[in-house]
């Protein structure tokens, strides 16, 4: 066995707290390792190049790479490792940045436990053994939910790539929120016209199916070959597809959430939406008192949104202009933390929309009081550390974007994260926000956090592009790591089919055992754990590769 | 459906054009990546870290620049540039110069043994670091470039400005890979689709004088300050100004965005963050900081932006709502003169070392290429594009990507890389019909 040990600086992220120099030299000592070194950036080109050079130089059989969490750049290193004919599961990951220098100070201590983690994998590696990846086809062919902007643009791309679309939207509409809005800032067309535009295009197609009222019922299946139910008015449609792009949206903030608002106890107070879907129809005096509240059900730890919901800066802008636009001589004013007018032209719009005579208050609202003559708005001007009160006719409250309400259950059916908010979770922020932890299944607009419609389409449009680009190869390869069976040890109590959550385990009811189908594992080895008499492995995982890597930690100390 | 008979262009190496490259190769389209500098990775991989997750930028970025390199469907020119271009039916006949690099790209191993040999050694500005450091006038711009490959500064290399040096370069180079008789190459290419990242420069606050940018040692920008901490930077990471660690830091944000006296009323929209990660690479490295921040307003929009600005808070870091009047020298370090609106004090707070969070500018070839491809730009000289069609520009066929349009963070540039790819492809699918 000749074992390679590259230890990753990852720029100061790994250096900073872990003597990585020392580490390299404790494992040149080491039984079978052939060489140890050090490097600035692993995965960049020159770093790639040492472990490629290694490998040949060497003849490795093994490549330990001690650097980020696997799941950052796991196809990187085992590609490397294919290059030069040596199977991509000889290959170990250790992290020493997530699981180590990112989490203490103490070079020392880092240090010791990078020494403990790297010399785990090195054990555990010492039993792997070549696997080999299945190919399997592929069905050109997705499976989209959620019609709004951003759905919508990724079945049009889809289906103007000629691939079959089935296009699933819960509401009896497509659209979205988009199809309410009046205006859509900036480009002020009608968001029902931006929706129509698309949905013209796409109706009547003979590779686009689009259901609605309807929702996904059920999931089954693997990358390339997934089996879709949706239940539709007319009864429950069945069909195959090779991927999912989810764009379920988002869910307005109900400000009643906050008591203390009155919403829905008093007419005078409501939310950007509703100025947006009925404001005309708004009985106000000549010269009405308009106050705009910003952040409301955004960043707001209290009732659990600590985020920032990006567009109701500007929804309270566009608020403010509209009711200045209708009213020459109203008195608007607006009560913000941060004016977050971000998008490309809103600055300018803030800046227009106070030379149209809109006041903005940087300030906190303690209170909102409904009496008969008007609303009292009792807060703080931070920026002049006075206390103010003022009395107003009407009340908008810019609502933020909450996580989409059947957000939970597209995840359990789908198997998919979300993030702490609720919202879905993507692989990783900027290398891979389209991808969740499932192959070919994306995530694109609001669903995963709050974004505009710029924002929204480019999503629904890039994430689009991702699953064709997947698809359209017409083959995918799926990993090895998939569970057998030991025929002579199964004694066929079932007990792993019901802990499997693929379905991948079926009762092979002549032979009485278990029985794996390889296509639908999904190698979590849920099964494994459970198995009373340790029949069940997962290739990759054995039992005898995990307790080495635990003698390994344990003799470390 | 086989793209293989199809040609893309896409203008510009950084992670928008990359984005943009790799997915049409990931289709199988022929791409080729023009790049105006020596590398690949734009902007973003001068960063040290990124926000709000402080991954490393080098981490995130170099993987694909290296995808870029090895992919049988992406042809990388460096040091190329678009001279001219005509309209051949639905695609483009577009000529190509691809400046001589020197050094024959075939048979460099990267060794550096040229940039050791060089006379010039240690006395050119570095681009790449913002002009802080020095490097040869052979060199490669960062040690994890794209090409991997040297090449020489043909005005800063006195054997091709002047024609006079004793070339220790080539006495160095073991593969005989330096050739001074490379003149580049000049050709004309058809294309079925173009894709543009053009990226974007920074603010140059010199024209600000009471900030003390370019008068005052220890008044940087937030471009100089990312190179300063970064590892691959001139001093290898270490926080150091002439040699000495600082203790007091003084960021001062809106430096050349929301302004219109710099020509610049919009909002920049990656400072108020980046700020804030500099914050936090402060805190970590120089753990007794002092750490001040002048806003307007935070603008923490993005995903986990807002949790981000306040854990920086927590760490320590002192917001001050104001942008200073003035920065003068006080003694032995900077005085910054700044009203804190808050509490309606004028304050005058001592720091070594002063940041300033310049904000985004069109790049200056922009306004060529655009002129060249008969592509509008929108007043501040960006491409002009509509919010509800974000990558098409009024030429049929040529999307835009990226900062090319308007500052976007480096989320929202992958996400319009990917919608400029996915335009570019439904163009060409179109064409392929007709």
């Amino acid at each position: 066995m000749k074992i390679g040990v590259f230890i990753c600086h990852c720029g100061h992220n790994i250096k900073h707290t872990v003597d990585v120099e020392t580490l390299a030299e404790y494992f040149r000592k080491y039984p079978h390792v052939a060489v140890s070194d050090d490097y600035p950036f692993l995965c960049s080109e020159p770093g790639q190049n040492m472990i490629t050079d290694s490998i040949e130089q060497h003849g490795l059989d093994r490549v330990i790479v001690a650097s980020c969490a696997p799941s950052l750049h796991g196809e990187l290193f085992k590609d490397l490792l294919r290059k030069k004919g040596v199977n991509p599961f000889l290959l170990r990951r250790v992290s020493i940045r997530e699981h180590c220098s990112w989490v203490g100070d103490d070079v020392e201590e880092n240090t010791e436990k990078a020494k403990r983690l790297i010399l785990s994998g090195l054990y555990g590696s010492a039993h792997y053994v070549p696997l080999e990846e299945k190919q399997v086809e592929v069905n050109k062919s997705a499976l989209i939910l959620g019609g709004g902007v951003s759905g919508l643009s990724a079945a049009l791309f889809l289906s103007n790539m000629g691939m079959q679309v089935y296009l699933v939207e819960q509401a009896a509409e497509l659209g979205g929120r988009v199809r309410e809005l009046k205006s859509v800032w900036p480009s002020r067309k009608a968001g029902a016209d931006i929706i129509a535009g698309m949905e013209n295009e796409l109706r009547g197609r003979d590779n686009a199916a689009v259901f609605t009222s309807s929702k996904l019922s059920n999931f089954e299946g693997f990358f390339g070959n997934y089996q879709a139910t949706v239940a539709t008015p007319d009864g429950e449609e069945r069909f195959a597809v090779g991927g999912v792009v989810v764009a379920i949206g988002f869910e307005p903030f109900d400000p009643q959430i906050k008591p203390e608002l009155f919403y829905g106890r008093d007419p005078r107070i409501v939310t950007t939406l509703d100025l947006e879907r009925s404001g005309d129809g708004l009985k106000l005096p000549d010269n009405p008192r308009v106050a705009v509240l910003h952040c409301v059900g955004s960043r707001d730890e209290q009732i659990g949104r600590p985020y920032c919901s990006r567009i109701c800066c500007i929804n309270a802008l566009r608020a403010a202009e509209a009711v200045k636009e209708r009213f020459d001589g109203s008195y608007v004013e607006s009560f913000y933390m941060d004016m977050r007018a971000h998008p490309r032209g809103g600055e300018e719009f803030f800046e227009d929309t106070q030379e149209k005579g809109v006041l903005f208050t940087r300030g906190n609202i303690a209170e909102i009081v409904p009496e008969p003559q008007g609303i009292v708005v009792r807060g703080e001007d931070t920026l002049f550390g006075e206390v103010f009160e003022r009395e107003f006719d009407l009340v908008v409250l810019s609502i933020g974007m909450s996580a989409p309400a059947t957000g939970k259950e597209v995840a359990n059916l789908l198997k998919i994260s979300l993030d702490k908010d609720n919202f879905f979770l993507e692989a990783h922020i900027k290398l891979r926000p389209f991808d969740t932890a499932v192959k070919g299944i994306f995530i694109a607009g609001s669903c995963s956090g709050p974004k505009d419609v710029e924002e929204s389409i480019n999503h629904g449009r890039a994430s689009a592009l991702k699953l064709y680009g997947f698809l359209n190869l017409g083959y995918a390869f799926v990993d090895p790591f998939i569970s057998v069976v030991d025929p002579k040890r199964c004694s066929g109590c079932r007990v792993c089919e019901q802990a499997c959550v693929a379905r991948a385990i079926k009762f092979d009811e002549e032979k009485h055992i278990a029985h794996v189908e390889e296509a639908a594992c999904m190698g979590c080895g849920l099964c494994n754990a459970t198995c009373p008499s340790s029949a069940i492995s997962l290739r990759g995982y054995v039992d005898t590769v995990i307790a080495d890597e635990i003698s390994g930690l344990l003799e470390a100390m | 459906m086989d793209h293989s008979d199809k040609n893309v262009l896409v203008v510009g190496g950084g992670i928008g054009g990359i984005t943009a490259a790799l997915e049409l190769a990931s289709c199988g389209i022929k791409v080729t990546m023009l790049e105006s500098g020596p590398s690949i990775g734009g902007r973003m991989i001068q960063l040290d870290k990124t926000f709000p997750t402080l991954d490393c930028s080098t981490c995130t970025l170099s993987p694909k620049m290296v995808e870029v390199a090895l992919n049988h469907n992406i042809d990388l020119m460096s040091v190329s540039q678009i001279t001219h271009m005509t309209r051949k039916g639905p695609g483009f006949l577009v000529g190509i110069k691809k400046n001589p690099r020197y050094v024959d790209q075939d048979k460099c191993t990267a060794c550096g043994s040229c940039a050791e040999a060089c006379v010039m050694k240690g006395r050119v500005p570095h681009e790449f670091n913002m002009l802080l450091g020095k490097r040869a006038a052979i060199y490669i711009p960062f040690p994890q470039a794209i090409p991997q490959k040297y090449l020489v500064d043909p005005e800063r290399c006195l054997f091709v400005s002047r024609g006079k040096c004793k070339k220790a370069c080539m006495d160095a180079c073991e593969t005989g890979a330096i050739n001074f008789d490379d003149t580049g190459e000049e050709f004309e290419m058809y294309f079925d689709s173009i894709v543009l990242a053009p990226g974007f420069d920074v603010y140059d606050p010199t024209e600000k004088q009471e900030l003390g940018y370019g008068t005052l040692p220890g008044v940087v920008t937030g471009l100089e300050f990312e190179r300063i901490c970064s590892v691959t930077g001139p001093t290898a990471g270490d926080i150091l100004l002439d040699g000495k660690e600082p203790k007091r830091f003084y960021f001062i944000q809106c430096v050349g965005s929301r302004d219109r006296q710099s020509g610049a009323r919009y909002c920049s929209r990656v400072c108020c963050m980046y700020t804030a990660k500099h914050a936090c690479i402060v805190r970590e490295r120089i753990k007794d900081a002092e750490i001040y921040i002048s806003y307007i307003d935070v603008r923490a929009y993005g995903k986990g932006y807002d949790e981000f600005y306040k854990t920086t808070q927590e760490n320590g870091a002192l917001y001050i709502r104001g942008i200073p009047g003035e920065v003068v020298e006080g003694d032995g370090c900077l005085i910054v003169r700044v009203e804190d609106m808050l509490s309606g004090e004028m304050r005058e707070i001592e720091a070594d070392m002063v940041v300033l969070a310049t904000g985004v500018r069109p790049r200056k070839t922009t306004g060529v290429l655009c002129d060249i491809l008969s592509i509008d730009r929108d007043e501040y000289g960006f491409i002009k594009v509509d919010a509800v069609t974000p990558s098409l520009t009024n030429a049929d066929g040529i999307f835009v990507c990226g900062m090319g349009s308007g500052p976007k963070d480096v989320p929202d540039t992958v996400a319009s890389g990917g919608e400029a790819a996915s335009r570019c492809m439904e163009y060409i699918a179109k064409g392929a019909g007709s």
